[in-house]
């Protein structure tokens, strides 16, 4: 099969991948937890998107880059950075009236996103892919390479233990 | 206590991935299960939590201009020569992302220094390369290095990189400007003599360029995806 010229295949990546930015960033935060290394991981998901896009086969490109991302983040990620660093935060802060329900939203984020942390990596993972990455069942399933029916066990259980201890945190506020 | 079989099938009628059988059959259960619309309603309020917790919204716009530089460079960072180049600049002996902002670096100095050797009537591309070769090998030091001159000003165009560096034989100031999402590259040197000319056109392997000399200066403007930002870009820079 002739392959196109390389300026009609940025032309394609770009047109592909560039509208995927906001929503691989929003991913990007979910998984690192840090400005700076979301910014770091979309950009190299991006460029090795663009090396190895000749051997994108036309499938679903949203899952596609998401095992981009995902196998990026595996291989650099260090899980006990992932709640040390709140600037991730500093956008919600920006949307809220006043400094005391800022500082309330804070400190429940901060517990809300210190739960997910905690909870077992296969879990996590497919929570935030998810919730944050917005991908369907079946995207999930291609990303992280098991079976749809494995992405709505994880899913299910993820939420319910994170609803679970969520509902406890709130108890604790209450007593 | 928990109806563990409908677990599932709740979170997945949340996330609109049950299908109309099965959400009719899930309906009818919960018609008649306090505990489990307790569950589908703590569900969804943790669901309205995390979206709160990473608001959608776009990308950061310098992040946008970070992935859309390196874009336009991997455009035209094509060739056998440029892509050692870019290889040799990432395996310098620097760590981390240091490392890979020193490849995209010497991979615009690569074109920058492309661009203008090889429209340069009095080179040759042997000696060109060389240059090219030599600024790449000291592509650390010119990017820890400020501009000495400031940068020209130019309405509805983001200055968003800039630095001193050797482009062609020449001591040349490298700056990106970025409009509506592409980058333009204008790099600037003293004209040493060289008589003043109106602007040029030329296309280079996809890139477009404008080039000009006030008499005291030359400017070269390029570009892999111009627009009409690389003509406005020249139009403003040179009616003052």
């Amino acid at each position: 099969m002739r392959q196109a010229p390389a300026d009609e295949r940025m032309d394609r990546f770009r047109a592909l991948a560039l509208p995927l930015l906001g929503r691989f960033h929003r991913l990007a935060i979910g998984l690192t937890g840090n400005q700076q290394r979301a910014e770091d991981l979309v950009q190299d998901t991006m460029l090795r998107a663009w090396r190895y896009f000749d051997t994108y086969q036309g499938d679903d490109f949203r899952a596609w880059m998401a095992v981009i991302m995902r196998n990026l983040y595996r291989s650099k990620a260090a899980p006990a950075a992932l709640s040390t660093d709140s600037e991730w935060f500093s956008e919600v802060a920006d949307l809220l009236p006043n400094p005391e329900q800022e500082v309330l939203a804070r400190d429940r984020a901060q517990r809300l996103r210190h739960l997910i942390d905690t909870l077992p990596e296969t879990l996590r993972e497919t929570l935030v892919t998810r919730e944050f990455g917005g991908l369907s069942y079946t995207q999930i399933a291609l990303a992280l390479s098991v079976p749809v029916g494995t992405v709505m066990s994880r899913l299910s259980r993820a939420r319910n233990d994170l609803r679970a201890a969520w509902m406890a945190a709130h108890d604790g506020d209450v007593s | 206590m928990i109806c563990e079989d409908r677990l599932e099938p709740i979170n997945a009628l949340l996330d609109g991935e049950l299908g109309p059988p099965d959400a009719a059959l899930l309906a009818a259960h919960l018609a008649d299960c306090p505990s489990c619309r307790k569950l589908l309603a703590e569900l969804g309020q943790l669901r309205n939590d995390l979206s709160q917790l990473i608001p959608e919204r776009d990308a950061p716009s310098r992040l946008q201009a970070k992935i859309e530089a390196a874009l336009d460079a991997q455009a035209v960072v094509r060739s056998p020569v440029a892509n050692k180049l870019m290889h040799v600049a990432s395996r310098m002996p620097i760590m981390g992302r240091r490392g890979q902002r020193l490849g995209w670096a010497a991979a615009a100095l690569v074109i920058a220094a492309m661009t203008a050797a090889l429209l340069a009537p009095r080179h040759n591309e042997t000696v060109d390369f060389a240059g090219v070769r030599d600024a790449v090998l000291r592509s650390s030091v010119s990017e820890s290095s400020v501009a000495a001159e400031p940068a020209p000003v130019i309405a509805g165009f983001q200055l968003v990189a800039a630095r001193r560096d050797l482009v062609a034989g020449h001591v040349a100031q490298v700056l990106q400007y970025l409009r509506s999402g592409k980058t333009i590259t204008l790099c600037i040197w003293a004209a040493n003599g060289e008589p003043a000319h109106v602007v040029k056109n030329a296309t280079y392997r996809g890139m477009v360029i404008r080039y000009w000399n006030d008499g005291d200066r030359e400017y070269w403007a390029a570009s892999a995806r111009p627009g009409l930002g690389l003509d406005m870009l020249v139009a403003r820079l040179t009616k003052g």
